[in-house]
């Protein structure tokens, strides 16, 4: 399987919650960056202003989320996650540019359209996004 | 020139000869001509579609004038456009074309008076007649058993006087329809000096449409009718009788032209709007203008202001923003007083436009603060598929007698109209309470219901330090009535697909319904509404509890 074709996976939001919660070590009782912050015992915020003017891509390079060196395979659910036959989605963290950059042509809804829960699956760390336009990235080894 | 009447003709891509299709996509059947329109006509069956935004074009009044009426659609039924009613619009219906669909321009953006609503969307261009007698003008559907001498008392029976019987206006409508092809009125020309004798010369056929013109439009062709001829410059002599009527419309149609110039930090939101509503308040002015509360102008201007101006407000969601009132109000009176008084002055008409803009400025700065929206959001405001209207009317106060014994004479008063919406628009709650349709329903039952009376609003510091303005209610039972409202009157309507969020059948609306609050945004309970705008569900109220607004 080709790393592109990595992006169209999806695993249930039960799945992702359950591999989520064994990274984590701890119970989770929503996929969202409130419920994800509360897990983790230390999450610092940064914020985006006027996010909602951004396209996808902006918001993901001004907030670095391309620089933060997110390896492996990636869990990422964003509120397309919660629509009809999607789910949480599994992709190589070297196609997450090209996922941003398409998710509005494939799933009808931008990427930034609310929360958005990345887990590096490997690398173990957590990147947020939360829908009153903060971001963070969190630790979680 | 005539339309095209025939049945079965090139309809929407053949998708109505398609029985099957139709099912499969859910479209109505338009091979329909034998029901009875008004009955099965049902507004709002699509209202939470999302209509395609149109191009600018066309400007001109029109009539739906094939047998099988027309169905009113999203977009073009070959982009999958989906109608907006339970039936198609009837043959007759009155329109107002202000645009075309960007992709396929033989789709017409109109806007269509029905008895008490404005419905907008698309339409064939082949099914709309924009070839009117005058801008007065209506076209009628032929019933059997109508006699033109009966229409002809309808539509006249109030001007005639000596010299000009009921078939004086007989002649009128041979005349008219005579110089546009139709038919649907044959015969000669009667005799109007021969009072109550002859016989009948002038026939209907049912089942056509011919033209009904104006009374004063009809008066002023006394030099030409039945002599006359209309094509020899007679409609030219009897233009500016109209007048007031066109420059109006016209104040209307050439208002882009300014709106750069006008509309400041509203004009992206104003443009993106402007043929819906070019196409609602034409429509409206056109249909409304041989009522006796615009006749009767300049009286009646302020009147018809401040009924436009509702047409706005109800148009972009905000039929409560009394605030917007007084600034508005003055430019609706500057607008349609300087058209009224321009008779065809170009320069006038120019500044009519302006104020019209200026007008809709307020109304739609009113709008967006009500919707918590930023003035200069170009997608901020979305207008009303349809807007539900009881025009108001002048009627007449019978005499009577105080208590006191005081006589007080009969005279004339105004029976106020109203208006309401459906469709997209997301309504603010307070502005909502108590209308009943639109982007927010009553409760049904709620035992929360009304509990939003003592709702207040505020500006605040969200928490990325921008100054916005918020709502308040007073308790979690009124946050939760908050979210019901927007629910349609209960979040049953919607499903929760996570913890805290609720989303529309449709998936064009999400609630934030979240009694705990957001302890790292220092954020209290809260209700959060989005609406989708095709690419993200914005922010367009956003409620907290008095004093709790942060989160402890």
């Amino acid at each position: 399987m080709t790393p592109k074709d990595t992006s169209t996976i999806t695993i249930t939001i039960t799945d992702a919650m359950e591999r989520t919660m064994s990274l984590l070590g701890s119970r989770l009782t929503a996929m969202t960056p409130d419920a994800l912050a509360a897990a983790i015992s230390t999450v610092e915020w940064a914020h985006l202003p006027d996010w909602e003017e951004l396209d996808d891509v902006e918001i993901a390079k001004t907030s670095a989320l391309d620089k933060m060196g997110l390896k492996g395979q990636l869990l990422i659910i964003t509120e397309a996650s919660y629509g009809k036959g999607n789910g949480a989605f599994l992709l190589d963290a070297s196609d997450l540019m090209n996922f941003i950059n398409e998710h509005l042509g494939k799933y009808r809804e931008c990427f930034f359209n609310g929360d958005v829960v990345i887990v590096e699956l490997e690398g173990k760390h957590v990147w947020l996004f939360h829908h009153e336009g903060h971001w963070a990235l969190a630790d979680v080894a | 020139m005539q339309r095209s009447s025939s049945k079965g003709s090139d309809d929407e891509y053949d998708w109505n000869n398609d029985p099957h299709l139709l099912a499969a996509y859910g479209f109505c059947s338009i091979d329909n001509d034998d029901q009875d329109y008004e009955r099965a006509y049902a507004p709002g069956l699509s209202a939470s579609a999302s209509i395609d935004s149109p191009q600018p074009a066309v400007n001109k009044p029109g009539f739906i004038d094939n047998d099988d009426g027309s169905n009113i659609r999203t977009g073009p039924a070959e982009l999958f456009g989906q109608p907006l009613t339970a039936q198609p619009l009837p043959p007759a219906t009155r329109v107002f074309v202000s645009g075309q669909h960007p992709d396929a321009p033989t789709w017409w953006y109109v806007s269509a008076h029905l008895p008490d609503t404005i419905v907008r969307g698309y339409v064939q261009h082949f099914r709309v007649n924009t070839d009117l007698p005058e801008p007065s003008s209506k076209l009628y559907q032929i019933k059997s058993g109508d006699t033109v001498e009966a229409l002809a008392r309808r539509e006249f029976s109030a001007s005639v006087r000596d010299g000009h019987d009921l078939r004086y206006y007989e002649n009128v409508l041979l005349a008219v329809n005579r110089d546009k092809n139709r038919a649907g009125i044959k015969g000669t020309f009667q005799d109007p000096g021969i009072f109550g004798g002859g016989v009948n010369n002038i026939q209907l056929e049912a089942g056509r449409r011919i033209w009904l013109v104006s009374p004063a439009y009809a008066r002023s062709l006394e030099s030409i009718v039945p002599d006359g001829s209309l094509t020899n410059g007679g409609y030219a002599k009897v233009k500016r009788v109209l007048g007031h009527i066109e420059d109006l419309v016209q104040s209307v149609t050439e208002s882009p032209q300014h709106i750069d110039a006008v509309a400041g930090e509203y004009a992206e939101a104003i443009k993106d709007h402007l043929p819906e509503i070019i196409g609602i308040t034409a429509a409206f002015i056109l249909a409304e203008s041989a009522s006796a509360f615009l006749a009767a102008t300049p009286t009646g201007v302020g009147q018809l202001a401040a009924v436009v101006i509702q047409l706005g407000l109800a148009a972009f969601g905000a039929s409560f923003a009394v605030d917007a009132g007084i600034e508005a109000l003055k430019h609706g009176d500057s607008w349609l007083t300087l058209a009224w008084t321009a008779q065809g002055d170009a320069e006038q008409l120019a500044d009519a436009s302006r104020e019209f803009l200026r007008m809709l400025v307020s109304i739609a700065a009113a709008a967006l603060t009500l919707l918590g929206v930023r003035g200069n959001v170009d997608k901020g405001l979305k207008v009303a598929n349809s807007i539900k209207i009881q025009p108001p009317a002048v009627g007449w106060s019978p005499a009577m007698v105080t208590e006191s014994g005081q006589a007080i004479a009969g005279g004339p008063r105004l029976v106020p109209g109203s208006i309401a919406t459906t469709g997209p628009v997301d309504i603010g709650v307070s502005a909502m309470t108590g209308v009943g349709s639109g982007g927010s329903k009553v409760s049904k039952g709620s035992s929360s219901q009304n509990q939003e009376a003592g709702q207040g609003e505020r500006t605040v510091k969200n928490s990325a330090g921008q100054t916005v303005s918020r709502k308040l209610v007073r308790s979690e039972d009124e946050l939760l009535a908050a979210a019901e409202r927007h629910a349609g009157g209960s979040l049953d309507n919607f499903t929760e697909y996570k913890p805290n969020w609720w989303k529309s059948p449709d998936d064009q609306k999400r609630i934030e319904f979240n009694l705990e609050g957001h302890p790292h945004m220092n954020e209290g309970p809260h209700v959060t509404v989005r609406v989708f705008d095709g690419k993200r569900h914005r922010v367009v109220e956003k409620i907290f509890i008095e004093g709790k607004e942060t989160f402890r």
